[in-house]
């Protein structure tokens, strides 16, 4: 059974190619635009994902707070979250890191070095 | 002169990659000219030249953007060295103040701009692979059935699949429009903070009243943030390994991928 993969970015173009470059390696994968969109879309349940990538500069609700927000969530509270973002600043990986995230990807990562990460947080995937 | 150098560096690497991007896709999309049908190359050359032509134009967009935020700081410079200003420089400052304005709203439609630009070149090249896969599916089942065989060299559902894969690896690349559109927000910000300094400053100025500013200044610890925003970490290794120096590299060192 393919592992579940939810994306959250802003940008259409990123979301686009990431989907694409995911389903191609076997993942079913979901997105959503920003925060806001991420948290009612996971939390209506449709789709159960077995890992979230999310972006940190975003309008509406930005990918430190989503994390906050799911964390607070009995059904998120373990879900390998991982934060893929061109933000290198070690101030903001420390928040990541805080709130609970599970890794932090600097954008650019080549498709096969993302797929290398996910399947090292997925073991079977 | 070090925040203009920073500027300088940050935007060269951006565009430089860009450019290059396109010329990748260019050449990927000639060598795949030589195996495939002369219509089914032609999503993959549509592609390149958009992105080659999105690259030109970042180049000439990045360096406008550069020369407009040279000529604020050194105005700004200008007046927090003098402590007072002369004829000229405060009307060098009404003529700042007047264009912030009209500049946001144009590196608002620049963003816009890349960002559609970008998205309709990718999602045209993703759609036209997934039609590409099952033009190929029909084509070798239909050999098939007549009994045909042709070299799995020139065409094969596996070097088929291979293709796509090296595709939607250089797509990938766009990564490097958000870091563009990103670091045009940040110049954004940058600049709207730029407008309300200078505003307080003019407002004190002309009612000889000596309250202090409340607005952070250009030295101030959130225009320091905006400029480490604008610098992207995959310039500053750039530069670090062009030069040697790594006064622009994250203090910690940190990886690029860092699992917790």
């Amino acid at each position: 059974m393919s592992k579940k993969i939810f994306l959250v970015d802003d940008s259409a173009t990123m979301l686009s190619t990431l989907k694409t470059s995911l389903m191609m390696n076997g993942f079913e994968v979901d997105t959503a635009c920003d925060g806001v969109d991420a948290l009612s879309k996971l939390k209506a349940g449709a789709f159960k994902p077995d890992l979230i990538i999310t972006d940190v500069n975003m309008p509406n609700m930005d990918g430190l707070e989503l994390i906050k927000n799911l964390r607070s969530l009995p059904a998120f509270r373990f879900m390998p979250i991982l934060i893929f973002t061109t933000e290198s600043q070690s101030a903001k990986r420390e928040e990541g890191k805080k709130l609970g995230a599970t890794g932090w990807l600097v954008k650019p990562t080549s498709a096969p070095t993302l797929v290398g990460i996910i399947k090292e947080v997925l073991p079977g995937a | 002169m070090e925040i203009q150098k920073k500027l300088h560096f940050g935007a060269l690497p951006s565009y430089t990659i860009s450019l290059g991007v396109g010329i990748v896709l260019s050449v990927l999309a000639f060598k795949l000219a030589q195996n495939l049908p002369e219509n089914s190359i032609l999503p993959y050359a549509t592609g390149a030249i958009v992105l080659v032509g999105l690259a030109v134009y970042h180049i000439l967009f990045t360096r406008s953007i550069n020369r407009h935020i040279e000529e604020a700081i050194k105005t700004q410079q200008i007046w927090v060295k003098s402590r007072q200003l002369n004829d000229e420089n405060y009307r060098r400052l009404q003529v700042f103040l007047g264009s912030i304005p009209e500049l946001n709203k144009l590196l608002e439609a620049h963003l816009a701009f890349i960002n559609e630009s970008t998205e309709k070149a990718s999602l045209a090249i993703i759609s036209k692979l997934f039609l590409m896969e099952e033009w190929v599916a029909q084509i070798l089942k239909e050999l098939d059935g007549q009994k045909l065989q042709i070299p799995s060299a020139i065409l094969s559902q596996e070097s088929f699949i291979e293709m796509r894969h090296a595709i939607i690896d250089i797509l990938s690349h766009t990564q490097f429009q958000d870091i563009s559109r990103q670091q045009i927000e940040v110049v954004t910000k940058g600049l709207a903070l730029c407008a309300q300094y200078s505003d307080e400053v003019a407002h004190i100025l002309d009612s000889n009243n000596p309250e202090p500013l409340t607005t952070p200044n250009l030295q101030s610890e959130s225009m320091k943030a905006l400029r480490e925003s604008y610098t992207m970490e995959a310039q500053r290794i750039v530069h670090f390994n062009a030069t040697g120096d790594d006064s622009a590299l994250d203090v910690a060192g940190r990886p690029a991928i860092e699992l917790f």
